[in-house]
């Protein structure tokens, strides 16, 4: 199943689509591909506290900035990538990437990838961003990279069996149906009661 | 109407499109988008007339623009304001409302939209057809009937010399008029079906721009309006000059008939790649327009600059400027503001429309900001892609 968990900043997206990997059928692993570039020490710290909570819930961390196709994953993986906003910026403006000129297809080149990686496991969920409504001008390369993240977001929902936007922690279906399994409560309150 | 909303880039206009069938003529006829722009521009109170007009399209497109922290500027907070109301009028007035989030839509009132028939497109050709006959008919019998008038006049054998010379001057001045719009009938005819030969040339923005000052400046002399030229500095770091500087540090110029702009100047050029025929019609039209409804004494101001992916550039005059509730309707075929003013000025009415269509054909954009009595801003932005960003 291709899921695309769509979402504003603290929308409640990445807790969503942890508990929808959680109600997936299957028992092949867990995997949690984490696309954020650490810059620096405190950064570092904070990726390897997120391993270990993730660990706690199942899942297995691979880190991963750039062409995910590349990865080679166990044919029944339950993978979880987040988030695409950092991944097309990891190949825009991450270091030692692409001129430019590389940036034309982009949008193209990353959902190639993306769908190598599809079809080598067997569930795979993306979060990615809406950074688009805020009413403000950008130019630029704010603006292309707007435009690229946007047109691989659109790209992907075509291919999507399931599409869900998130607004204030709640979801809204924009395509395909939910899983009959997927819990009610959050990861992070499952977490909380069972601290208790 | 239809009202489609979503937040930007999300595929608003290309669904619209798919969902009912249409080209990109159909669209540019029957819908509206960017209306947050026309938001911006308009007071408050004037906010439900203006969506009331709107209304009166059938699809209309907004982009969603209440996401992200509140702006500290306040005129960037007012003008998104306006647009969140405008959209929720708009909303309101709307029998069917759409949002559109990754290319996916969502009906928040009324029903799903359905493929318009064969039968309904062809009959919406039809119709606009027979409006744009009856259009040219009309604009082409009143010089033809001037054109009668006075040769019959002249050959009755009933004017002496004197009339008959003042005769022969407006019949000329009437054929004129009559030969103009046959051009932009013929223009923007082939534009229209697209018979315009896609010719990818090498056209430098500046020297069009010099250009078309050089061919306008008789008649902008005639009425003391001065036309002059801003381009990016040799740097490549924003434009140099301004319009009370001398011709001499070759960045900003000005052209009158006892100066004109000299070819080949040291300005560097701003490089586009599209039809050098048809830029350098836009560039003539946007003057020509800034020069003709402008007062006597006033200025025209052309602009070129390159930002991020575009190269632009904007006619500003010191004219008599167009109501906001009219400003998205003056690129349309025959479309004037002021029919009477028209009249005297000699306008064929498909000046902007041949614009609007050029700078489809360059996939520019075409943005107007005027303000009544005081002017008009009209900026076309051309893309400039990384071949062009090299010559550049």
């Amino acid at each position: 199943m291709f899921t695309l968990v769509i979402g504003g900043s603290a929308s409640g997206k990445s807790d969503y689509a942890e508990r929808h990997v959680l109600s997936l059928e299957g028992s092949g692993p867990r995997l949690y591909i984490a696309t954020m570039e650490p810059f620096g020490e405190e950064a570092r710290s904070r990726i390897a506290r997120h391993h270990v909570m993730r660990k706690d819930r199942g899942f297995e961390t691979i880190e991963c900035y750039r062409d995910p196709g590349s990865l080679e994953l166990p044919a029944d993986s339950n993978v979880l990538l987040e988030d695409l906003g950092n991944l097309m910026a990891n190949e825009m403006f991450g270091r030692g990437t692409a001129q430019e000129d590389d940036w034309k297809n982009l949008s193209d080149r990353l959902a190639a990838a993306l769908e190598k990686l599809l079809a080598g496991c067997a569930h795979l969920t993306i979060v990615t961003n809406e950074i688009f409504s805020g009413g403000k001008e950008y130019a630029g390369e704010t603006l292309t990279y707007m435009r690229a993240l946007a047109e691989l977001n659109r790209i992907l929902a075509r291919r999507a069996d399931l599409v869900v936007e998130l607004v204030c922690g709640q979801p809204n279906v924009l395509k395909g149906s939910v899983p009959k399994r997927m819990p009610q409560k959050s990861v992070d309150e499952k977490q909380k009661e069972a601290e208790k | 109407m239809i009202f489609v909303t979503g937040p930007l880039f999300a595929g608003k206009q290309e669904y619209i499109m798919q969902a009912l069938g249409w080209d990109q003529d159909a669209f540019e006829r029957l819908a509206v988008r960017d209306v947050q722009d026309l938001a911006a521009h308009t007071p408050e109170e004037e906010l439900p007339s203006l969506a009331d007009r709107l209304a009166e399209k059938k699809v209309v497109i907004a982009t969603e623009v209440g996401g992200g922290v509140v702006p500290m500027d306040p005129d960037e907070r007012r003008s998104r304001e306006s647009a969140g109301r405008l959209s929720c009028l708009l909303a309101a007035r709307a029998d069917t409302v759409i949002r559109v989030c990754c290319g996916l839509p969502r009906v928040l009132k009324g029903e799903e939209l359905r493929r318009e028939t064969r039968e309904q497109q062809a009959q919406e050709r039809e119709r606009m057809r027979r409006e744009f006959s009856a259009n040219v008919s009309h604009e082409l019998k009143t010089p033809l009937t001037s054109i009668n008038g006075f040769a019959e006049l002249m050959s009755s054998g009933l004017c002496d010399e004197g009339k008959m010379i003042e005769f022969a001057g407006d019949i000329y001045r009437e054929s004129q008029r009559l030969i103009a719009l046959v051009n932009d009938i013929i223009r923007i005819s082939e534009l229209d079906e697209g018979a315009v030969q896609r010719i990818e040339e090498k056209v430098d923005l500046v020297q069009a721009a010099k250009d078309t000052i050089n061919l306008l400046s008789p008649v902008a002399d005639r009425r003391r309006i001065s036309i002059s030229m801003e381009s990016p500095a040799a740097d490549g770091r924003g434009i140099s000059g301004s319009m009370e500087s001398p011709v001499a540090d070759g960045r900003s110029i000005s052209g009158s008939m006892e100066n004109p702009v000299k070819e080949g100047g040291s300005d560097p050029a701003v490089w586009v790649v599209g039809s050098e025929h048809l830029i350098r019609e836009m560039f003539y039209n946007l003057c020509d327009n800034a020069v003709k409804y402008n007062r006597d004494g006033g200025s025209v101001l052309i602009k070129i600059w390159r930002e991020g992916e575009a190269a632009s550039v904007s006619f500003t005059d010191t004219g008599i400027g167009i109501p906001s509730d009219e400003q998205d309707r003056v690129f349309e075929r025959f479309y004037r503001v002021d029919k009477s003013h028209s009249r005297t000025l000699g306008g064929t009415g498909l000046g902007l429309s041949i614009v609007k269509h050029a700078a489809q054909f360059h996939d520019a954009s075409v943005e107007m900001e005027s303000s009544l009595g005081k002017g008009t801003t009209i900026t076309i932005r051309f893309p400039v892609n990384s071949d062009t960003a090299s010559w550049n």
